[in-house]
């Protein structure tokens, strides 16, 4: 089922001085359940393609839909954003609230969702993150990752189908990283539809499809292991740095040492290399 | 300098005592009324009997002493100068002390007396709400007293919604202080010394990057804001709704009508 269309959308941001768009006729489907990457340099359009997903944005020409709905048409706003949700890259300027349960509280509170049907999804959300321990807590008293958590958290009070992440993992360190990571991967697995704006090349691999954008027109598309198959040249072009891998890589070939293509992770490498001897 | 440590924002207390337990919007609506009462009273019986009462307050709120006479701090000054100025320089009634230009009378005595409890009494019952109440509580227990000006078109629930983020803002917005002071300090501004203008003008790149930096912020939050759908104007639902029981219904009557009496009578 598509879950989200964009159809020949274009968009300029109203501000913008010159007749540069940010975005220019891109077109493509998101399938239910998908797990889509976007990659690019800055003011590549990866952020506005994020936002024309959740309605925060409208398309200058063309048209955003979502399962159907015409973001465009004002009543379809609400709806649409209820069905998207939007996770931002610093958690400190997302979090509205003075204690975490309050905070997952927040859009359900913003539907009118009535008190007990809040505490009972407060509740339940609390319960399947393992959020219990900081409960009461002010979010000024959690780490960097329990905040992007948190925030994961109240999106998905609001049982959305489709979760947009813009670059939610660039301001953490490694082991807040990992958390992070895990639990998108665990949505994932329960079916929910991700897009995941990234500019680190070991997370494209969580993802079923990859689109690198480049001055607002979609450059490459295809899975994220092909992007692994790039020279270093062509991924410096997308702006997008070489993992520790395809360097090890490059300086084995360098050194007269066939590598097949394809190959994506250490232990691929490790037994490719094993069977040569 | 770091002062994170030194401005505690939400006093709230923790003790779980009955003064906790009481409906927050009884709390706000005593205090309003006992603050008021403060204020009629002229008589030093009155003013011990409404200390009698605030006293049995908060030793069944179980909240050391020491965080009461901490809130006195800030108002040090002007309690002993306010005290001093009425202990002198009123001139009416019987003369008791006449030495240079200092005149002590009955009057003054007394004037003095009542300015050392009314500011007293007023600090410590409103510590008393601040210390018992969370600031969600505190931020909901004002949006009802506030609700009949909705009547009138004043946004009531937003100047709540607004009251909420400030709280939640202002640790974030020490901690970026902080770290812009210290930044400041490793390019060798020195925050202590000079004179008046010197520390101003030290001040102006602390000042200018922190709004630059709050502005940023609030586009931000407003953006995310929307992504939950939080929309202006409309009606929002809680997750805590505030229900009277009946021993705040018991406390209400009693307290009022104790402190109206004694209002009355003395």
């Amino acid at each position: 089922m598509k879950f989200i269309r964009f159809n020949h959308v274009s968009f300029q941001y109203p501000e913008a001085l010159d007749e540069i768009f940010a975005l220019r006729d891109i077109s493509f489907d998101i399938e239910q359940g998908e797990f889509l990457a976007i990659a690019g340099a800055n003011s590549s359009g990866k952020t506005t393609l994020g936002r024309l997903c959740d309605a925060l944005l409208l398309p200058t020409e063309g048209t955003v839909l979502v399962e159907g709905l015409d973001t465009k048409k004002e009543e379809n706003v609400y709806p649409v954003r209820q069905k998207v949700g939007m996770i931002f890259q610093n958690p400190d300027n997302q979090i509205v609230s003075t204690t975490v349960e309050e905070e997952i509280a927040f859009g359900l509170e913003n539907l009118q969702v009535p008190s007990i049907e809040i505490n009972r999804r407060v509740n339940e959300i609390i319960h399947d993150m393992q959020l219990e321990e900081i409960r009461e807590r002010p979010p000024h008293l959690l780490s960097g990752g329990q905040k992007q958590l948190l925030c994961i958290a109240s999106v998905l009070a609001m049982k959305p189908a489709c979760i947009v992440f813009d670059e939610p993992t660039s301001l953490l360190d490694p082991l807040n990283r990992k958390i992070v990571l895990s639990q998108i991967k665990k949505l994932h697995k329960q079916g929910m539809t991700i897009i995941y704006i990234t500019h680190l090349m070991e997370e494209l691999l969580l993802a079923t499809r990859l689109f690198i954008l480049k001055k607002g027109n979609i450059v490459f598309e295809g899975t994220p292991r092909e992007a692994f198959n790039f020279s270093e040249e062509t991924l410096y072009n997308y702006h997008l740095y070489p993992p520790k891998l395809i360097q090890i890589i490059e300086t084995l070939k360098m050194s007269g040492i066939e590598i097949p293509k394809g190959i994506i992770n250490t232990s691929e490498l490790v037994n490719y290399l094993c069977q040569l001897k | 300098m770091q002062f994170k440590k030194s401005i505690a924002i939400g006093q709230y207390i923790p003790t779980g005592s009955f003064v906790h337990k009481l409906d927050v919007r009884f709390k706000m609506i005593f205090l309003i009324v006992f603050i008021v009462c403060i204020f009629f009273i002229h008589s030093i019986y009155g003013y011990l009997l409404f200390l009698g009462l605030l006293v049995l307050c908060i030793l069944v709120s179980k909240i050391p002493l020491k965080y009461f006479l901490s809130a006195l701090k800030p108002i040090i000054f002007l309690l002993t100068f306010t005290t001093i100025l009425q202990l002198f320089f009123t001139s009416t009634g019987e003369l008791l002390l006449d030495w240079w230009i200092f005149k002590v009378t009955i009057d003054g005595v007394y004037e003095a007396v009542f300015i050392f409890l009314r500011l007293i009494l007023l600090v410590f019952a409103s510590s008393t709400l601040t210390f018992t109440s969370t600031p969600m509580e505190l931020t909901s227990s004002l949006e009802f007293i506030l609700g009949p000006l909705k009547r009138v078109g004043f946004p009531v629930s937003e100047v709540s919604m607004m009251i909420t983020i400030a709280l939640r803002f202002v640790p974030t917005i020490m901690e970026e202080t902080d770290r812009l002071m210290k930044a400041q300090s490793a390019r060798g501004i020195d925050f202590d010394k000079g004179n008046l203008f010197q520390r101003i003008a030290n001040l102006i790149p602390i000042i200018v990057p922190l709004f630059i930096s709050a502005l940023r912020r609030a586009d931000e939050l407003a953006i995310a804001m929307e992504a939950r759908s939080f929309q202006v104007g409309v009606k929002r639902t809680h997750i805590h709704v505030l229900v009277f029981k009946k021993h705040d219904y018991i406390f209400i009557v009693t307290s009022l009508l104790f402190v109206i009496l004694v209002c009355i009578y003395f």
